[in-house]
């Protein structure tokens, strides 16, 4: 669930931002809208989502959700923020410039799901280079495998 | 004639030094597995130090995908294994707080005993393989008599020294054998003065504090920006432990401080976890204490199928925050997993933390942020 505070709040960081959707326990934004927001919910200071937690993906068969764990240590809020990427065009901004922990984490998603993170140097971190395909995504089968 | 005051001149002025690659690892004893680290070295100062891991990349999470939620649970045993029973509680917690199951007052608490003990161990391992990466071999002997009897102790309950597979949703596997309770009571009485020995031993050692002391600082403004956790993220002064901060489990029933560091240098990234663990014999104790009496399994389905819907749930593992990001379909296996691991993103810093140091620090640096491979690579 959220937290009043945040949910209050929401509405008013996101009025120039109209693919901001305020969900029960999370929000939505389209990935061309999606520094600003962060931008904005780490300066704002009524609620300092100051850390970034955790930075993941889901492929969905038809699209590729990225999440964003975010954390405010000064007042303790917790915040998902999820974004929509076409699984034919898995483009998002990268979100290094605002959190710098999201470097690994990024290249991990781009690693193992194949999600392209724009505006910064994209390498594979745990597979080796010449790995062909991305592991996590639904279509992947390999020899040995139980599906 | 040149003087040498010239000489000096030159040397700082008119001589330059090329750039170099040298690589350490990928076997190398200091990087705690098989991990390799490309440094850029100017003489004997780091330019850039590039971390390569994966070697030890199984795909936990892939594997995940295609198995029921409970056979995930030995997987999160060999994601950490020096600390099994913590990935275990993070886990289960995940579906518990999907499902809405409730755990008895019993299992929590031998949840937390085993959690803390297991933190215990693995800071252990922490504190002594430091100690001899630093050149004092002898703590870490020390370190590893006392590690070998809270092994004995998880292997009582657990039938394994690492690979503990205790935890289930809704609890754990089995009670505490009647053997246990006093036997950890007594290790609980010994470990302070064990506690005492390693800083007498290490902590204390005029050496050991040149080499670490002011050496790889991190403050806290660079600690936060790179999403680092755990003792890392204290020893620069962040007060920030889940145990206290997002209390979960029985956690807010126990007195204990959370120690922090000042300088955030090497040697208070070391310090933070004996200091650490001897407010986790502190928690044990009082857990001891009031460990009630009770079932130790609650009301789980014996299938288990948390609904439609996503969760992401974070505990303070032993080397930072431990997540655990679950995409349930309605079936019994997960659509998707993904796990936090505080190691990776931790060593993430590692470049950061090296830069314009020398070479011989990259062992003290990389020491302190105390990485395990089977988690960083997953």
């Amino acid at each position: 669930m959220l937290d009043e505070k945040v949910a209050g709040r929401l509405p008013v960081l996101g009025e120039s931002m109209p693919s901001l959707e305020v969900k029960e326990n999370a929000v939505t934004v389209g990935r061309d809208e999606l520094p600003a927001l962060l931008r904005a919910l780490k300066e704002d200071p009524e609620l300092a989502f100051n850390y970034l937690t955790n930075l993941t993906a889901t492929d969905l068969g038809d699209r590729i959700t990225v999440v964003y764990h975010l954390v405010s240590f000064i007042y303790g809020y917790q915040l998902t923020v999820g974004c929509d990427i076409p699984r034919d065009d898995p483009r998002i901004p990268s979100v290094m410039e605002i959190y710098r922990g999201a470097d690994w984490q990024e290249r991990e998603t781009y690693d193992l799901l194949g999600v392209i993170f724009e505006g910064r140097d994209l390498a594979r971190i745990l597979l080796h280079d010449g790995f062909e395909g991305y592991p996590l995504r639904k279509d992947f089968t390999w020899a040995g495998g139980r599906d | 004639m040149i003087t040498g005051t010239d000489l000096r001149d030159r040397l700082e002025h008119d001589i330059k030094t090329d750039r170099y690659v040298l690589n350490m690892g990928p076997q190398h004893p200091a990087t705690h597995g098989v991990f390799r680290v490309v440094l850029t070295l100017d003489g004997e100062v780091i330019v850039n130090a590039e971390a390569v891991c994966g070697y030890l990349h199984r795909g936990i999470e892939k594997l995940a995908e295609a198995r029921t939620y409970t056979q995930v649970i030995p997987y999160t045993d060999r994601m950490d294994y020096l600390a099994a029973m913590l990935n275990n509680l993070g886990y289960v917690q995940t579906l518990e707080k999907m499902m809405g199951v409730e755990v008895p007052e019993r299992a929590e608490y031998i949840r937390v005993i085993c959690a803390e003990l297991t933190r215990i161990a693995s800071h252990l391992i922490s504190v002594g393989t430091y100690s001899i990466e630093i050149g004092g071999i002898t703590g870490f002997f020390y370190c590893l008599r006392d590690r070998e009897k809270i092994l004995d102790l998880i292997e009582m309950i657990s039938g394994s020294r690492m690979t503990v597979s205790y935890m289930r949703v809704g609890g754990v596997s089995e009670d505490l054998p009647a053997e246990f309770l006093p036997q950890v009571k007594k290790l609980m009485k010994e470990l302070p003065a064990a506690f005492d020995e390693y800083d007498g031993l290490i902590t204390g050692n005029e050496i050991f504090q040149a080499r670490t002391k002011f050496v790889g600082v991190l403050n806290p403004e660079t600690a936060i920006n790179y999403s680092a956790s755990g003792p890392m993220l204290r020893a620069s002064g962040v007060n920030w432990d889940l145990r206290k901060a997002r209390p979960y489990s029985v956690y807010d029933r126990f007195d204990f401080e959370v120690p922090l560091g000042r300088n955030g240098d090497c040697f208070d990234r070391f310090r933070m976890r004996i200091l650490e663990m001897r407010q986790s014999v502190r928690i044990i104790e009082q857990a001891l204490e009031g460990l009630p009496e009770g079932p130790f399994m609650g009301k789980a389905p014996k299938v288990i199928k948390p609904p439609v819907g996503e969760m992401y749930h974070e505990i303070e593992g032993a080397r930072g925050i431990l997540g655990y990001y679950l995409v349930s379909d309605g079936s019994p296996k997960p659509y998707r997993m993904h796990v936090r691991r505080p190691s990776f993103i931790n060593l993430g810093l590692l470049s950061e933390l090296c830069r314009g140091w020398k070479l011989a620090d990259v062992v003290a640096i990389l020491g302190s942020v105390d990485i395990v491979l089977g988690e960083v690579d997953c």
